[in-house]
């Protein structure tokens, strides 16, 4: 091996010399300075905590000049413009309907793209070329605002480009009946009769016809002529109708309701946190698959497997652990992401629990954000209230998330 | 099998790419309208859509929202993360560190919108309280309720455990052999600190810190709360102006026309929100490739 030449010699040049004294004396400041920020970082932290927990604790456990006594009623009480009286229910149910539809959608998207693209490495060299383009892409899309995505989803999702009519009048719609809907004469019970559409025309009211009750019975209609005396007998009544009563028509829809464009629903509202998450879930289940050692692989090709029977039987199971985790931290980032849902959801309007795909829907973190942003001061301590709610669900998310794959960890090895 | 897993990765590229032709499509739409022209958006320092008949659309008291909002966080952010990353790296004892890393990893999943109601029940109050006699004292006004500096120190302390959990892996994954070198020298913890350690672990430092920034400029929830609704051009950080998160998020909860140019500005203002931290995450993507010191 060559040396490399000698530098010349320089009688002149001296290091520059600083005392032992002086640099203990900057080591010290340095340890001081490094301790003291580290300190205060600590403390703007701690104070965020407990200005939470100050404002919002005593809607649960009471406060220590009134006493303290458990609450539960926030948790189960629907919202209200009585800040005594509100409660997260309704957001809470939202968040289970958003959440787990977003994770049944985007977990099995996620991975499987990831298998793609980390398994099935391409050979060609053009194919090689668009496949670190779109790594890159992946990669930059996690970066990207979550409002961005809000406003992506309102065109594809809420409105579908106005292609297929209005939220409010789809152009295609499943599981849907419309009614014609009367009030009964003891005006105590709703009469319909099945219609075509939202705008069929009410059919001539004839006697002995056969209408339905809003519980489903079927009665024998009582038309009244104009001038004709109401009957006495109330059973009669209840079925009685004037042959000029105005109608409305009501739309029925059955838990497999859906229609297009998807409009302000559950299923919309998971289908633009999918676009949040989906390169978080590949991301990491990408790091997870990497982190497979591939003499494992190998091992496998070598028995004689198949490709798809390597990652099935061999890559997977030993990922597992690192893509659950991965995809529960993600879905914890969904859980408390409000920022999209704000445009994709009419949360105003929102006074019922879901019970569909196609209902309408508001989240938490969206409705501590409208108790914060409302005029009335007394919502602040609700919405920290909903915080701390909010909190402890990503806790014991995140619990789960360690737990898992603890286990799971267990298993393999 | 391979033929399931092609669609669900193609049905990603789609996703990915329509996102992108999306934006750009309802951006020309935006600037096909009578009311806007090109000129205007990217030079004008008026954002006026609610006016009769003095429409402006310029984007650039948005920008300066942003801006402020970023600089005031950075400021704040980056210093203390970056300090915080170098006491747990090399100056905790493993207990301590054993305890703090998790706590920032926790913190850095609060939810934002938890930040903007801590700025509105803690941070202007204080400001208020610490501020308002002295700028009284001087003849101004006072702290409105909803202030750029708030909404500013609020996403400060949001981005605070990001940086310096992230800078931390960085410093972290400087090898052990580098520090015994530069202490075989004679250098003291602050020296192998400075010279050694920071240098060798700039690269991820610097990304560390571009993505801080991008999480400023795409926060959203902390601003809707906490920086208020008028769109101005304005060096004060006392008063409330308007970012463009903040707009985006404002055209939400208004009743707006679907078709009117005012709907449509959203997306323009969401297409130039999407290349600023675009552009962000591929500078600190480019830096990390480019100045990589691999230790192997």
């Amino acid at each position: 091996m060559k040396m490399p030449p000698a530098p010349e010699w320089n009688p002149d040049f001296h290091y520059p010399q600083k005392s032992i004294a002086g640099r203990r004396r900057s080591e010290r400041f340095f340890r001081l300075l490094c301790t003291g920020v580290s300190g205060i970082s600590l403390l703007i932290l701690i104070t965020l905590v407990t200005a939470i927990l100050s404002q919002g604790l005593p809607r649960i456990i009471g406060s220590a000049t009134e006493g303290f006594k458990f609450d539960f009623s926030f948790m189960l009480s629907m919202p209200s413009s009585d800040p005594e009286k509100a409660g997260i229910f309704l957001a809470l149910c939202g968040t289970i309907w958003v959440c787990v539809t977003c994770a049944i959608v985007t977990m099995p998207l996620g991975v499987a793209t990831a298998i793609f693209l980390e398994e099935y490495q391409p050979r060609n060299r053009y194919l090689g070329m668009i496949h670190r383009w779109f790594e890159l892409l992946i990669s930059n899309l996690a970066g990207v605002p979550s409002i961005v995505y809000g406003l992506v989803g309102l065109t594809v999702f809420v409105y579908m480009f106005g292609l297929l009519g209005t939220v409010n009048r789809p152009n295609f719609e499943i599981g849907s009946s419309y009614y014609h809907q009367y009030l009964s004469l003891d005006r105590k019970r709703t009469l319909r009769i099945p219609a075509a559409s939202s705008e069929s025309t009410p059919p001539k009211l004839v006697s002995g016809m056969n209408v339905l009750t809003a519980d489903g019975q079927t009665v024998k209609l009582n038309v009244l002529e104009s001038g004709q005396a109401r009957p006495k007998d109330p059973e009669i009544l209840r079925r009685s109708l004037k042959q000029n009563s105005k109608s409305s028509v009501t739309k029925e829809k059955s838990w497999y309701y859906m229609q297009l464009p998807l409009g302000y629903s559950v299923l919309a509202g998971s289908l633009t946190l999918m676009l949040v998450v989906l390169p978080v879930v590949i991301i990491s289940s990408q790091e997870a698959l990497r982190a497979v050692p591939s003499s494992l692989r190998d091992g496998g090709l070598g028995m004689g497997c198949t490709p798809w029977q390597v990652v099935w039987n061999i890559t997977l199971p030993s990922a597992t652990p690192g893509i659950m985790t991965g995809s529960i931290l993600a879905m914890s980032r969904a859980m408390g992401e409000a920022a999209p849902i704000l445009l994709v959801s009419s949360a105003l309007y929102v006074s019922n629990v879901p019970s569909s795909l196609m209902s309408r829907y508001t989240i938490m973190p969206l409705q501590i954000y409208q108790w914060a942003d409302d005029h009335n001061r007394d919502f602040y301590s609700l919405a920290a209230t909903g915080i701390i709610v909010l909190l402890v669900v990503l806790l014991i998310f995140n619990s789960i998330a360690v737990f898992v794959r603890q286990r799971t960890q267990k298993k393999i090895r | 099998m391979k033929s399931t897993l092609i669609s669900c990765a193609s049905f990603s590229i789609f996703v990915t790419l329509s996102i992108v032709v999306l934006l750009s499509k309802e951006t020309l739409t935006f600037f096909s309208k009578p009311e806007v022209t090109v000129s205007d958006f990217f030079l004008g320092t008026q954002w006026t859509p609610l006016l009769g008949n003095e429409k402006h659309y310029g984007i650039w008291p948005l920008i300066c929202g942003t801006m402020y909002v970023t600089v005031v966080a950075m400021s704040l952010a980056l210093p203390l993360g970056l300090v915080t990353a170098v006491y747990l790296s090399e100056y905790a004892s493993g207990r301590i560190r054993a305890f703090l890393k998790p706590v920032l990893e926790i913190l850095a999943g609060i939810p934002t919108v938890v930040y903007g109601l801590f700025a509105l029940i803690f941070i202007t109050p204080t400001l208020k309280f610490a501020f308002d006699p002295l700028s009284e004292m001087a003849g101004g006004k006072g702290f409105e309720a909803q202030n750029v500096l708030s909404a500013g120190i609020a996403v400060g302390i949001l981005c605070l455990p990001i940086v310096s959990s992230l800078c931390e892996d960085a410093l972290r994954a400087v090898p052990t052999g580098l520090r015994d070198g530069a202490y075989g020298l004679g250098g003291t913890k602050f020296d192998v600190t400075v010279r050694v350690v920071l240098p060798a672990a700039l690269s991820g430092i610097i990304s560390s810190f571009l993505l801080a920034v991008a999480r400023a400029v795409g926060e959203t929830m902390v601003v809707a709360l906490a920086a208020g609704n008028i769109a101005r051009l304005t060096a004060d950080p006392r008063v409330s102006a308007q970012t463009m998160t903040g707009l985006i998020a404002q055209m939400a909860k208004g009743d707006i026309d679907h078709q009117g140019a005012q709907y449509y500005s959203a997306y323009a203002v969401a297409a130039v929100l999407f290349l600023m931290t675009l552009s962000l995450t591929l500078i600190g993507h480019w830096i990390r490739q480019r100045f990589r010191e691999a230790y192997e």
